[in-house]
């Protein structure tokens, strides 16, 4: 009896999802769906590195000596170019206003801040007696020396490296801030140098002498190039690199923004940013360099540098000048 | 296999074709008239049902099609512009409402969820009567939807920390919408409109078949007429007018409900369809646009890509060939209006984005930031405003119109299909009895 029962609800059972299976149409699989990870704008994957160029020998940091004492404030030498700046009452300087702690807005009042926002504003208080006298203009890293060759700035304080190079076109103040290109790794990686990235990406911004640098390491990693460090920092967060390797004062930036990340690795390469002045303007350079001096004498460097970088990066003296 | 073998066999035992029938001088001079007769009403009766089935097919087919642009491909295009609508607004007012600093006003965030929910809601109900190829492009932008929200409240959080990084967040779930998720859903647009296009075609095109038949069948029954009046020696066959009248009627009926209901759906496909294709890309267009223009702040500097994307798109809407000067061009009378006034904004606009940029270009980007976010009634989110509120007033009249349309030529074929089985069968009933007394007069 109960074997009858139980055939008999079985052969139920089956009639009925046959005939249920047969009623419904059939319907699209969706247990396969995936997503893609997406990617910032102009991501190169993997970058094309930049012929390197062949450049003249020179001592980089060489710049020119400040003659005589530094004019007070306000009463610019007749005829210089600090002179035609004061007459037009304000220092226009080129800046980068997404580069954590160097410059960038304070949420809370909008305002450009950080250390080469102080050092611009020290170079105005130099002219005219008043730090606030400086009329920043955002540019980006490839518009640096087109807009001191134009004129469109007066100077360009943008973590500028100073290479023999670039020395053919623009003139650079003295050394301002020391920076080595280093990596940038998610903690826990167990990623420590350069050696542990062999076949992994490496993001840097696109025709950066940084995307040269990782190409040319002997771990042969694989360069990946974005408009900004800060998309190579997306990248990194979103696991699409496992590292980013610029200069290492940008990269403390970086990590400021994501503590989940950090600084690591032996410095692969030396540069020097320098402020950067229209080759022609002999007299700012020799100017700003008087400037540059009366701040690493009188602690001003050593102020500015504590409020922004001390905490990430240590504690520093300001580089020594270096003269032709 | 024996699958493949039985078309072979199907044909080998296929009947042959009927005997060939003789000219009808033939016939006429072998047969004698009562079977002549038989022949002719048969003839006739056979060629009215067969003209008749065919006329009630077309115009059952022209309902359904017509039933289909009103009930189903209408909707899922509407659905469609509401989805991309939607998409590119949240793409515009994200991008807007980052750039308004810290804390975004809440009238912009309200507006940023209200077109994710929408967007959402029209994803699920197109998804429901897609097509194959339209269901894979709705799957697109459903798999990546969530993680382009991901990355927006990414970049919110970061701008509320006061890191720059959340502008890169941004500027990534821009690039997803722009490049992945609004090209899906103008490709699931584009096929609807292809679809209620070629539907309001298929159901407005000259009906060949039936108008033939129509013909064949009035001139046979005007030589049986003439036969008969011969034979009988009589003028009037009583049977035959009134089946000659009755397929007047259908003919006259047919033809004007035909040409009534193909001339509603002609317009409906020029001043709604096509129109409606037009203006939903002059949304398009403004609506990246609006986007770009505030990426190009976002980017603090770095936005030079951003601002030739917008000019490519205020290009494509504002042009003299641009999507606004084609929806002008195209639309009748009464929507030109809102139509200029939506062009007149968009030129206002392009005026104050020049504003904008040459503030941004000399570098002073907080004064180009406030030009751009100000609310004043003459500032460039009302002008945007009121030129995407005309944009959308111009779609749901030309929207409202491709249904309207349809409706009224759904109306013109109301009853046509039962009046015409009901004359085929009067047609039949006067063929035959207007020849059974002349056959019974041979018995």
């Amino acid at each position: 009896m109960r074997t009858a029962k139980v055939v008999a609800s079985l052969l139920l059972i089956t009639l009925a999802a046959g005939c249920g299976g047969a009623d419904g149409t059939v319907r699209p699989v969706a247990a396969d769906a995936t997503a893609a990870v997406p990617r910032p704008v102009n991501v190169q994957d993997p970058a094309e590195v930049p012929p390197a160029a062949a450049a003249p020998d020179c001592d980089p940091r060489a710049s020119l000596r400040p003659q005589g004492t530094l004019p007070k404030a306000g009463a610019m030498p007749a005829g210089s170019t600090m002179a035609t700046i004061a007459a037009k009452g304000r220092l226009v300087v080129g800046i980068d206003q997404n580069a954590y702690l160097f410059g960038f807005r304070d949420p809370e009042t909008g305002e450009l801040v950080g250390f080469e926002i102080d050092m611009a504003r020290e170079m105005a208080r130099a002219i005219f007696g008043d730090p606030n006298r400086v009329q920043f203009r955002a540019i980006t890293t490839a518009d640096r020396i087109p807009m001191l060759e134009d004129h469109k700035v007066d100077m360009v304080i943008r973590t500028m490296t100073m290479t023999c190079e670039r020395w053919q076109k623009v003139s650079f103040s003295t050394e301002y801030i020391a920076s080595r290109q280093r990596l940038l790794v998610r903690k826990g990686d167990g990623i420590k140098e350069f050696a542990d990235l062999a076949k992994k990406k490496v993001c840097a911004t696109r025709g950066s002498t940084s995307i040269r640098t990782i190409a040319e390491q002997p771990s042969q990693p694989v360069p990946v190039s974005t408009d900004s460090t800060l998309d190579c920092l997306v990248l990194l967060q979103q696991h699409q690199v496992d590292a980013v390797s610029t200069i290492d004062i940008l990269l403390a930036g970086l990590a400021a923004q994501d503590p989940t990340t950090e600084v690591i690795g032996t410095p692969v390469s030396d540069e020097p940013a320098g402020i950067g002045i229209p080759k022609e303007n002999e007299d700012m350079v020799r100017f700003v360099n008087g400037v540059l001096e009366k701040m690493r004498a009188d602690g001003t460097w050593t102020r500015i540098y504590d409020g922004w970088l001390r905490e990430r990066l240590g504690a520093a003296d300001p580089p020594v000048a270096v003269y032709r | 296999m024996p699958t493949q073998l039985a078309p072979a066999e199907v044909r080998t035992t296929e009947t042959p074709p009927p005997p060939s029938a003789g000219t009808p001088a033939r016939v006429r001079g072998r047969m004698n008239t009562p079977r002549l007769y038989w022949l002719v009403a048969t003839g006739l009766v056979v060629l009215g049902l067969l003209a008749g089935t065919a006329t009630v097919a077309a115009v059952r087919e022209r309902s359904a099609l017509i039933e289909d642009v009103a009930s189903a491909s209408g909707p899922v295009s509407v659905d469609a512009q509401t989805l991309y609508r939607a998409l590119a607004d949240a793409d515009a007012t994200a991008a807007t409402a980052f750039l308004a600093g810290g804390a975004e006003p809440a009238k912009l965030r309200q507006r940023y969820l209200d077109d994710l929910a929408r967007a959402t809601a029209a994803l699920t109900v197109a998804l429901r009567d897609a097509g194959d190829a339209d269901a894979a492009r709705l799957r697109v932008v459903a798999d990546q939807l969530p993680v382009y929200t991901g990355l927006v409240e990414t970049a919110r959080s970061y701008q509320r920390l006061g890191v720059p990084l959340g502008g890169a967040y941004l500027r990534e779930a821009s690039a997803l919408m722009q490049q992945t998720l609004l090209p899906a859903s103008a490709q699931v647009f584009d096929s609807t409109q292809r679809r209620v296009g070629g539907e309001q075609r298929d159901a407005s095109g000259f009906p060949w078949l039936v108008a033939l038949l129509a013909l064949v069948t009035a001139g046979a029954l005007g030589a049986a007429q003439v036969l008969v009046a011969r034979r009988s020696r009589r003028v009037l066959n009583p049977g035959l007018v009134a089946a000659s009248l009755v397929l007047t009627l259908a003919l006259l009926w047919s033809a004007a409900a035909l040409t009534v209901s193909a001339n509603r759906l002609e317009t409906g496909q020029r001043d709604g369809t096509d129109l409606v294709s037009t203006l939903a890309n002059a949304g398009r267009a403004s609506l990246q646009a609006r986007a770009n223009e505030s990426l190009t702040l976002v980017a603090r500097g770095g936005g030079a890509e951003f601002e030739k994307t917008f000019g490519k798109q205020i290009a494509e809407l504002t042009g003299t060939n641009g999507w606004l000067a084609s929806a002008l061009a195209q639309a009748p009378e009464g929507d030109r209006e809102l139509i200029q006034s939506a062009r007149d904004e968009a030129a206002r606009w392009q005026e104050l984005h020049g504003q904008v940029r040459e503030l941004d270009d000399g570098g002073d980007w907080d004064k180009a930031v406030e030009l751009a976010t100000a609310t004043g009634d003459k500032d460039l989110s009302s002008v945007f405003g009121r030129l995407d509120a005309a944009i959308i007033g111009a779609l749901d009249i030309a929207n409202e119109r491709v249904d309207r349309q349809a409706d009224a030529a759904a109306g013109a074929l109301r009853g046509l299909a039962a009046g015409l089985v009901l004359l085929t069968l009067g047609l039949v009933a006067g063929v035959v009895l207007g020849f059974r007394p002349r056959i019974g007069e041979y018995r």
